[in-house]
């Protein structure tokens, strides 16, 4: 979850431009290692089991070393070290921006540094804690704290990202927050919660990019799909927001009563204007940006 | 009854989840397997072919789930149906079950939940 971190770093610091994160983050994406990957090697855990995780972490928001510990297929003491061992993902960045040119060791070394002092890298608790405040500490790094969003704005937000991790990945970079009137969307997928408060929820994407998106999320490779992909696509697009929207009525227990979720939906090559109090939010991952708009309006009886 | 021989049906607006499900039932030995993409078609086919299974989904367009159920076991009253929703408040479970759904399955589901609404209603194939 730090790629992201040091990928704003890298932006604000002015080592690369968004262009060449892009590159960096494409290649990042074959040296990534993965704790259940590690737990393998190491034989702390078999095959079976990490793929018991994994489908286990589709119905609880837990990171993997924690429903492993539960589960006791890991010890407390063999999962620490195996966090020891995870190379951090902002190494394998800074490392690749070393191999393309960007900067000389020396300068990585002092970027490190930098960058170290200035986030105190955290431990295991540290970052288990940091999952109930994914969205403020993104808004943090990427400059957009100043834009004050009420609790449940912020609530929804979070369980978003949270989503984003679980199931499509952390290997992005969140550019600035900007405020928006209009949309000039390309593949969009949208879905509305309604009543006592109302939530948009809509996400703007090249249709490449969509491809990606929806091959992450279903763990399928639809371009191998003919004249059906397109549907499939949207379905997987319209499945996340559907999903993530599900979750957060869920996670509201009573509050919910009083809302509906409607049937998202799918929108090609289209302009839209958008309310008063639209945000947008570009999310950099390899494959592409995923534009994140989104409105909140809520109102005060419940 | 084996269930080779059941005859079961997917209602879900998404493709998706339409695809994921028939793959699961399909693996554990599911042949006859009929589809609908709103809640509308989902009584009609339900009607036409009574379904020794149904998997329903709550938010669909044209008519949403809780109104098929009811329509379908108006119609079917020993209809057996299983909700699969990513929206799982607990007003919404009460009124699934009240409405005549005997089981619910949270999205995104998981397979060995799916295996065993399959294994405590049909033999293997």
């Amino acid at each position: 979850m730090y790629t992201q971190f040091f990928g704003n770093f890298l932006l604000n610091n002015k080592v690369v431009n968004p262009d060449q994160l892009l590159d960096l983050m494409t290649a990042q994406q074959k040296a990534h290692i993965k704790l259940g990957t590690l737990a393998i090697h190491e034989g702390y855990m078999t095959a079976d089991e990490v793929d018991s995780i994994i489908i286990m972490q589709t119905h609880e928001d837990k990171m993997f070393g924690e429903l492993a510990v539960e589960m006791g297929y890991l010890t407390p003491g063999q999962l620490e070290t195996l966090v020891g061992k995870q190379i951090p993902d902002y190494l394998l960045l800074g490392q690749l921006l070393v191999e393309k040119g960007y900067c000389t060791n020396a300068e990585f070394e002092n970027l490190l540094l930098k960058y170290q002092s200035e986030n105190e890298l955290a431990s295991l608790e540290q970052r288990n804690a940091d999952r109930n405040n994914v969205f403020k500490i993104i808004m943090n790094y990427c400059g957009s704290a100043k834009d004050p969003m009420s609790e449940s704005t912020t609530g929804f937000l979070n369980l978003f990202f949270n989503n984003l991790i679980r199931f499509i990945g952390d290997d992005f970079t969140v550019l600035s927050l900007q405020k928006i009137d209009s949309v000039e969307g390309r593949h969009i997928v949208s879905q509305e919660i309604t009543g006592y408060a109302h939530y948009l929820l809509m996400l703007e994407l090249e249709e490449r990019t969509a491809l990606d998106f929806a091959n992450r999320y279903a763990k399928e490779d639809f371009s191998q799909y003919g004249e059906d992909a397109e549907e499939f696509i949207s379905a997987s697009l319209e499945d996340f927001l559907n999903l993530h929207n599900g979750l957060y009525l869920v996670n509201l227990g009573p509050h919910s009563e009083g809302l509906s979720l409607q049937p998202p939906y799918t929108k090609h090559d289209e302009n839209l204007s958008m309310g008063e109090g639209t945000y947008m939010l570009p999310i950099m991952y390899p494959f592409g940006t995923v534009h994140l708009i989104f409105r909140a309006e809520e109102t005060a009886d419940k | 009854m084996k269930i080779s021989d059941a005859t079961i049906l997917i209602g879900d607006d998404s493709i998706l989840a339409r695809k994921q499900l028939k793959d699961v039932v399909i693996s554990f030995g599911g042949k006859t397997i009929y589809e609908a993409a709103n809640g509308d078609d989902a009584v009609k086919l339900a009607i036409e072919h009574k379904p020794d299974l149904i998997f329903l989904d709550i938010v669909m367009p044209v008519k949403d789930g809780i109104t098929a159920i009811k329509e379908i076991r108006s119609e079917l009253p020993d209809a057996d149906i299983v909700v699969v929703s990513s929206v799982g408040t607990q007003g919404q479970l009460k009124e699934a079950l009240e409405s005549g759904a005997s089981d619910f399955v949270q999205k995104p589901f998981n397979v060995s939940l799916i295996k065993s609404i399959i294994t405590s209603r049909f033999e293997g194939r």
